[in-house]
């Protein structure tokens, strides 16, 4: 079989590169937050968010309807 | 389903000297065994950095590439369906990050936020090489800045890599018919080029 002409185009693969290569890749590990942990962290978010909208909206309909009892009661 | 018993601490090697598999290695890290993430990065680095280099023979750029590799691959290692695939997940993996930087690194040329730099042949190509094979590796690195993107990495892995049509498609995430327009268009530039 020959030989495939990839072998014939290398960079430099010394073990000084590897290992350096290697603490970064550790490093940036270590930096970021599991992926588990990020989409727990995304989805609390979000629910926040979704639970203060509701809440926006609660707080909103009800203030129109005690607006709207009280104009009625003024016209009466 | 029986699974490979997890080790909190490296294995020994094997009497054959390999050391554990890599189903058993990806299992590991998965659960975050740190020691497993680096024995797949030691084993698998060297063919990474090969690898993004024959796509990209931009020296300086190569390592910023295997290190987005390996990041994006550890993160994701729940998703490799067959842990014994490791390798050519990897690979698909730096074919497809070497595909983002070289359409990158051409908007910023055309944005002129970036010099183009032609290959340098002489350089990228081993003096140690057979007279044909340095020929068409020369020829093929020659025109491989003139290619559209997808053209470029499915010539470096049918030339250089001596991948199948299929291989290229499941590295490269497009359908081998695509592949084969992308590859036929290619090959007419490359025997355009090498009759000049």
């Amino acid at each position: 079989m020959s030989t495939p002409p990839n072998r014939y185009v290398q960079p430099e693969l010394s073990d000084a590169r590897v290992e350096r290569l290697w603490g970064n890749v550790a490093e940036r590990l270590q930096k970021r937050p599991a992926n588990a942990w990020r989409w727990a962290l995304l989805g609390t978010a979000l629910a926040g968010v979704a639970a203060g909208g509701l809440l926006w909206v609660e707080a909103r309909s009800a203030s129109s309807i005690a607006g709207s009892e009280h104009s009625v009661l003024a016209d009466a | 389903m029986n699974q490979p018993r997890l080790l909190s601490t490296p294995p020994q090697l094997t009497k054959s000297g390999a050391g554990p598999s890599d189903a058993a290695l990806v299992l590991a890290a998965r659960v975050g065994e740190e020691w497993a993430r680096e024995a797949l990065f030691r084993r698998y680095a060297r063919m990474a950095l090969g690898l993004a280099y024959r796509i990209l023979p931009v020296d300086a750029d190569i390592d910023d590439l295997v290190q987005d590799s390996f990041l994006y691959a550890f993160e994701r290692l729940e998703r490799l369906s067959n842990p014994q695939a490791f390798q050519a997940w990897l690979s698909s993996i730096v074919v497809r990050t070497a595909g983002k930087r070289l359409r990158r690194r051409r908007l910023q040329i055309r944005l002129g936020m970036l010099r183009s730099e032609p290959i340098d042949v002489d350089e990228v190509v081993s003096r140690a090489a057979p007279p044909d094979v340095a020929a068409e590796l020369r020829a093929v690195y020659a025109l491989l800045e003139r290619l559209s993107v997808e053209e470029r990495i499915a010539l470096v892995l049918r030339r250089v890599e001596r991948l199948e049509i299929p291989e290229i498609a499941e590295q490269m995430g497009l359908s081998s018919s695509t592949v084969k327009r992308r590859l036929s268009s290619a090959e007419a530039r490359l025997a355009k080029v090498s009759k000049s």
